[in-house]
């Protein structure tokens, strides 16, 4: 014993070293391959504490572009997530400017980091530096609360020259924030959606006059002095800026600016005129609109900065959480309008609403100018005035809101949700689930009787050992081929930490209803644990020991030599798999999504429920668990199953033990001990419930006649009576003394 | 700025492209109200002035304008204010209106300057270049001003310099400059006179560029060539690292200095632009011509090439911010700015400091007085003569209009901002230059922006647009924009000259140079080429025939001749008109031949007669009443079967 300590101590030191690396190396590699999204090429170089601070971990990607919970103890305090993901954030190099956000659960952002763009304009002047200055500004802004408040984008020094950047940065943040807080909060603290939509009508008005266009409102006006200007840049703390108007007469107009939808046809005709409006008609998509934006007066609502990087960066239209930015693709300039009584603007500007925006011109929304001004050599001060635009009702037609589809959800967890909010709505669909299964219920119904049969008649069966081992034969096959990998019916530890998870938190039976076949086979387990043990499950009902055992068999067959672990080092790794359980479970407790990563260490999901149709390390995995399982029989199972730890624990409570004994197993016995597949068996002769799986082999042994000493004495002693008896008595054919009489071997 | 001021060379990245509002702010812009913002430009203000620029019908423009036109290869002459396209003269292109290309004297002007490897190389297509990228054309000097006798361009395609005579406006010799690729800056000697043409090889080449040496850029060579002006021949050449962009000259006459990026000696963009700063490099004429006499060269191409690459005792590399790019001298005699590029700052040099730098008095950074920041992507620095700078700012598309003495007193730690004004120009300015505003006589009254995009100026002509070339009024305290001119592709400077200074003849002297081979054969022939109408066999070679005639409008003095299928033909038109402005043409009907022949000028075009029958010939220069009929017949007899 203590040699085999000797031995086995640093052995199992470096299993368990090995085991830990590969964790963590399954970790590392479940992150990347779980997510198309780039977000997770970004995540490992980055601080949890940084993007949402007291976070000390990343949870499993959600949703689809996906969003990191942001982890402090296992509770979720936060949100992490890639603006590129979920809005357009092309900036001057038309690339995606990737900021990586941080939320707070409600909405708030928390932090932000630069990973990835690529702006020239850092190359010729405007150090990163500012713009992580610029993105620190957003920290505390709530974008949707914002929105319900009135108040706009947080108070910003722009970074000049970065202008374009800058904003995409921070329009990326505020639409991003804002899609994914609606989202995470659907249902829940969104607005209601409204219950009708105003939509253009394309029919409606008839072609007007300046005029009259502007007594509509189909134009809508804004107008600025110098001197307002320069009061606002005062009020704003821009001294500098309030001092350096663009005319020293106050009364001199800033800006005179006017916008129009025109992608609605009567106010399109009315400014554009019909060959005008015939032509922007022809490259308007459908639903896409499009505004003409005119100015005059000392400030050009286009400027000259916007063909650096070609983007308008004095304008953009807002709506909700939307801010509309446009690129000079998207601008045409007009020489005039068609309009009657219009002014001579110097600047007309038409502009076609991006592709990608989400944008109902028919609701209110925005024409926000920026004015900019000079403070110095590279420095600008800036202040937005806003003009707001309301499609007249004249040219609206209002029609009943259909309700939101839901994004689609790809991940499993995100399904889960999904079907567990569902079912808050009614019991309709865990019921549809299991009507539409009742085949697979019954067969499996089918297999959990047949399962009770073989252990209430276990006695009758065992005496007949090649029958019973065909029984079991055929059951294991059915098992893996059926349950497993058709029905898919597998179990796994990760059942297990969610049904603790689920009972430390809010226990809906709806949640494990969803999946009836796990939830049956959940049922019987919990029975048989409660009857019987672990064995039940593993020795019959689990997908994967079937497969091992199936495969023994194979090895076996084909006579590959079998290891057999000296009893002392068997015994100490037995443990493991509590170990592993233990661990799991503690994980789980602060963070389900990591348990469930870590649960990997079961190789039920690539064995079974993928059937090998997985990225090669998962089914290396599996296969070297299988390798070992061909030389060792059910070699996961004995050292390294967290699942059948966790069965085993409660196990213990069992209140039946159908085992039968002999006084003189292990006492001088060891056939059992020799035999058991599994080694569950002692020395001593008891069996370990522990690591038993109820395969029944010790018993089909218990009533053998040729194997079991004790039951080839009593023959013996039989065959001698009947010996004495008349040879016309015997019941068959002698055996050769010899062969019954051999010693067992392995 | 700071950087500079007080760790000497230790000039930081970060510093140096800070564009921060709280860089600009330690900056010490105290606040002006001169400053006024970015302005629109495009409305009722600059049509309210437009009465200025406004050249009435019949009124002469006071300044000549001459425009490159980039990749079209021609110069351009303008009229300023009126911005009027007045004439196109074509120096590295083809042009079909005057033959330049075709006839007998440009192709000698387009050859005999040529290396004779890429007269052989050019055999196989045709002979000479048809492409040529024009970027900087800039007049002779006397004394610091300009003097009429010349123009002198490059050509950054095909690595020529070519020069334009004041007194025809025509293109009188073209030159190869061998041993370098691309000449981008080029710049004349102010003082005494022109003099030197100093232009910049841009891209490194390994020497001799034969193939042994390819892909090891750590073997090239930049140079730098300075050309007789007067000869049109390379008088030497300076050996360099870094590439070389622009150049300019001092007003004394002993040094002139070119921007280099690239001292890192790569080939990709990276590479290029991975140092935190490049150099301005400063070339000693004295002490480059002592080497040249002294033997202190190697001789490539025929030409004596000194070494004055690092550490040469012939010319001194200055640190300035990676990547500048336009060199300018001003008007004081005494400023030069280097323009950032890369950097928001522009470094002023002070040319006084020079002996002192070459002589090792002081370090290379001792001669920078000032390096203002002026905003991002500084080009091109003019200058209006009353201390004014305006410096073209690319990536803000603006005009910057700084005072040069309070730069110095704020490199000199004074709290003062020399920014006056910032001006919107559409869109993104490459070049600008003021009225006489590269001599010592700049005036201050004009200020031109060449603008790389039109976007939305102009109506609208498809994809491709024209540049904008904008004209703004700097005679006031601020800049105002008076005219948006369009152009083609793609001027990249322009000079703009008071009309005093340029004097043009209106009729061709009989004896210029420029016939100089037709008046010799038409000797040999024993025609008159003033009172020609004769076809001459060759007595040696019988398929070579020669046409002369005379053009008096609306005759030409033969109205048919005959030559056999497959003669090589020439034909020399004298124009004989006596009154001005009276240009004639010749244009061969369907054989693709066609010339100017200017008032009093021969001209000579020669092609083979390949296609038997009837072919016309016609003048193509508008002439007289009877402009239509003034043409010939050209009879071709079939070869012999």
């Amino acid at each position: 014993m203590d040699q085999d300590g000797l031995k086995g101590g640093p052995r199992r030191h470096w299993i368990g070293a090995a085991l830990l690396a590969l964790l963590v190396l399954l970790q590392a590699v479940t992150a990347q391959a779980q997510s198309p999204s780039r977000l997770a090429d970004f995540l490992p170089d980055l601080d949890p504490a940084a993007l949402v601070p007291g976070a000390d971990a990343f949870g499993a990607p959600a949703g689809e572009p996906p969003v990191v919970p942001a982890l402090a103890g296992g509770e979720a305090i936060g949100q992490v997530f890639l603006t590129s993901d979920i809005v357009n954030t092309a900036g001057y190099s038309g690339k995606p400017i990737d900021v990586v956000v941080g939320i707070d659960l409600e909405g708030t952002i928390v932090g932000a980091e630069l990973v990835e763009h690529h702006e020239p304009i850092v190359l010729v002047g405007i150090p990163e530096s500012d713009m992580i200055d610029y993105m620190a500004a957003f920290i505390g802004h709530n974008p949707l609360r914002a929105l319900s408040q009135g108040s706009g984008q947080p108070d910003v020094d722009i970074v000049s020259g970065a202008t374009v950047t800058v904003l995409v940065i921070g329009d990326s943040l505020n639409r991003s924030v804002g899609r994914v807080t609606r989202r995470l909060l659907a249902g829940d603290a969104a607005p209601p959606p409204p219950s009708e939509r105003r939509l253009i009508d394309p029919e409606a008005g008839a072609p007007g006059d300046w005029e009259s266009l502007l007594g509509s409102g189909a134009v809508r006006r804004l107008t600025l002095t110098v001197g307002e200007v320069s009061e606002a840049f005062r009020r704003a703390g821009e001294a500098k800026a309030a001092g350096r108007p663009e005319s020293k007469v106050p009364e001199d107009t800033f800006i005179d600016l006017h916008v129009a939808l025109v992608s609605q046809p009567a106010i399109g005709r009315s400014l554009l005129g019909e060959a005008g409006y015939k032509r922007l008609a022809g490259r308007l998509a459908p639903d896409q609109a499009a505004v003409l934006v005119m100015g005059q007066g000392r400030y050009s609502f286009k400027g000259s900065g916007y063909v650096r990087g070609g983007v308008f960066d004095r304008i953009e239209i807002a709506q909700g959480t939307e801010t509309i930015r446009f690129r000079d693709k998207e601008h045409e300039r007009i020489g005039g309008l068609a309009a009657a009584g219009a002014p001579g603007f110097p600047e007309i500007a038409l502009f076609l609403m991006p592709a990608d925006a989400e944008f109902e011109p028919a609701e209110t929304w925005t024409l926000g100018l920026l004015a900019t001004r000079a403070t110095g050599a590279l420095t600008k001060a800036f202040h937005s005035f806003a003009l707001d635009y309301r499609l007249p009702d004249a040219y609206v037609r209002i029609v009943a809101a259909p309700r939101p589809e839901p994004e689609p959800e790809t991940t499993a967890a995100a399904a889960a949700v999904a079907a567990a909010e569902a079912l808050d709505e009614g019991p309709a669909l865990w019921r549809r689930i299991w009507e539409s299964k009742t085949a697979s219920i019954a067969v499996l119904i089918a297999m959990l009787l047949a399962l009770t049969a073989i252990f209430f008649f276990q006695d009758l069966l065992v005496k007949h050992e090649r029958l019973y081992d065909r029984i079991r034969l055929v059951y294991l096959a059915v098992t893996l081929f059926w349950l497993g990998w058709v029905a898919q019916a597998q179990l796994s530890v990760v059942n297990v930490l969610a049904f603790t998870n689920a009972l430390r938190s809010d226990f809906q039976w709806s949640y494990f209803l969803v999946d009836p076949l796990i939830f049956i086979l959940w049922f019987s387990v919990a029975a048989a644990l409660l009857f019987w043990g672990r064995g039940p499950f593993c020795g019959w009902l689990c997908p994967f020991g079937a497969l091992q055992e199936l495969l023994n068999r194979g090895a076996k067959l084909l006579k590959v030599p079998q290891v057999t672990l000296p009893w002392g080092l068997h015994e100490r790794l037995w443990p493991l798999k509590y170990m592993i359980f233990l661990v799991l479970f503690g994980v789980s407790l602060s963070s389900l999504a990591l348990a469930e990563q870590l649960a990997e260490v079961e190789p039920f999901k690539t064995a079974i429920i993928l059937k090998f149709m997985r990225e090669w390390w998962f089914v290396a995995f599996a296969l070297a668990l299988l390798a070992a399982g061909l030389v060792i029989e059910r070699f996961f199972c004995r050292y390294l199953c967290p699942l059948g730890a966790a069965l085993a624990l409660p196990g213990r409570l069992r209140m039946f033990d159908w085992l039968k004994r002999y006084r003189e197993c292990g006492n001088p016995c060891l056939r059992c001990f020799n035999d058991c597949p599994v080694g569950a068996i002692h020395p001593e002769g008891q069996i370990n419930p522990n690591e038993c799986i109820s395969c029944l082999h010790c018993q089909v042994l218990y009533h053998h006649d040729r194997k079991c000493p004790v039951v080839i004495q009593k023959r013996l002693k039989r065959e001698k009576r009947e010996a004495l008896a008349s040879p016309s008595m015997r019941p068959g054919p002698a055996q050769p003394l010899s062969a019954a009489a051999s010693p067992p071997t392995v | 700025m700071s950087d500079f001021k007080n760790k000497g060379l230790g000039v930081s990245r970060r510093g140096l492209l800070g564009g921060t509002a709280k860089a600009a702010a330690l900056a010490g812009l105290a606040g002006g109200s001169g400053l006024a913002g970015a302005t629109l430009a495009t409305g009722g203000a600059a049509r309210a002035a437009e009465g200025d620029a406004h050249v009435p019908p019949g009124e002469l423009d006071e300044y000549y304008v001459f425009f490159s036109s980039g990749q079209t290869g021609e110069m351009r002459i303008m009229g300023l204010p009126s911005m009027r396209e007045l004439m196109r003269v074509p120096v590295f292109n083809r042009c079909s209106a005057t033959g330049w290309g075709d006839t007998l004297e440009s192709r000698k002007i387009l050859t005999e300057g040529l290396l004779p490897e890429t007269r052989e190389f050019l055999e196989k297509s045709g002979g000479v270049y048809l492409n040529g990228d024009l970027h900087h054309p800039h007049m002779s000097f006397t004394d610091g001003t300009y003097d009429g006798r010349y123009l002198f361009m490059n050509d950054k395609a095909n690595t020529r310099v070519a020069r334009v005579r004041g007194d025809v406006m025509k293109c009188d010799k073209i030159i190869e400059i061998p041993n370098m690729e691309a000449v981008h800056g080029l710049r004349l000697q102010k003082f005494p006179r022109t003099g030197y043409v100093f232009a910049n090889g841009e891209d490194r080449l390994p020497l001799p560029n034969d193939g042994k040496i390819l892909d090891e850029p750590e073997k090239y060579v930049g140079m730098f060539t300075a050309i007789d002006g007067d000869s049109m021949e390379i008088a030497w050449q300076v050996m360099v690292d870094g590439n070389l962009d622009n150049v300019d000259a001092d007003y004394q006459g002993k040094y002139c200095f070119s921007t280099s990026y690239n001292s890192e000696g790569g080939v990709t963009l990276e590479e290029m632009t991975s140092a935190e700063q490049d150099h301005v490099v400063i070339f000693n004429i004295a002490r480059i011509e002592e080497a040249v006499q002294s033997g202190d060269f190697t001789e490539m191409h025929g030409v004596p090439v000194v070494d004055g690459r690092k550490g040469s005792r012939y010319t001194r590399y200055v640190p300035v911010p990676t990547s500048p790019h336009g060199i300018n001298t001003a008007p004081d005699g005494i400023h030069v700015v280097a323009n950032g590029k890369l950097s928001p700052t522009v470094t002023v040099f002070d040319v006084r400091r020079f002996d002192d730098l070459f002589d090792d008095k002081i370090e290379p950074r001792g001669i920078v007085v000032a390096e203002p920041e002026l905003g991002l992507g500084p080009l091109h620095t003019a200058f209006d003569g009353r201390g004014n700078c305006y410096t073209t700012l690319f990536l803000d598309s603006q005009v910057c209009k700084w005072s040069m003495e309070k730069a110095i007193e704020a490199f000199g730690g004074a709290e003062v901002d020399p920014i006056i004004q910032k001006l919107d120009v559409h869109y993104q300015p490459g070049h600008n230059h003021s009225s006489m505003g590269q001599t010592t006589e700049a005036d201050g009254k004009w200020l031109l922006s060449l603008n790389k995009f039109s976007k939305d100026r102009f109506l609208n002509v498809g994809p491709l647009k024209p540049e904008c070339d904008q004209l703004i009024d700097i005679s006031g305290d601020e800049m105002k924009i008076m005219h948006d001119g369009a152009t083609f592709a793609e001027p990249h400077d322009a000079t703009i000259i008071h009309r005093s200074k340029v004097n043009p003849v209106h009729v061709w002297d009989r004896n210029d140079p420029t016939w100089e081979d037709a008046r010799q054969q038409a000797a040999a022939d024993g025609v008159d080429l003033e009172d020609a109408a004769d076809v001459i066999r060759d007595a040696n070679d019988p398929s070579k025939v020669r046409v002369y005639m005379t053009s008096i409008a609306p005759t030409f003095s033969l109205t048919q001749f005959t030559v056999k299928q497959g003669d090589e033909v020439t034909v020399y038109v004298t124009n004989m008109d006596d009154v001005e402005d009276l240009t004639h043409g010749f244009t061969l009907v369907n054989h693709g031949v066609a010339m100017e022949v200017g008032p009093h000028a021969t001209a000579s075009i020669r092609f083979v007669a390949d296609r038997p029958g009837v072919h016309w010939f016609y003048c193509q220069w508008f002439c007289h009443a009877l402009h239509m009929e003034m043409k010939g017949r050209m009879l071709v007899e079939p070869r012999a079967v």
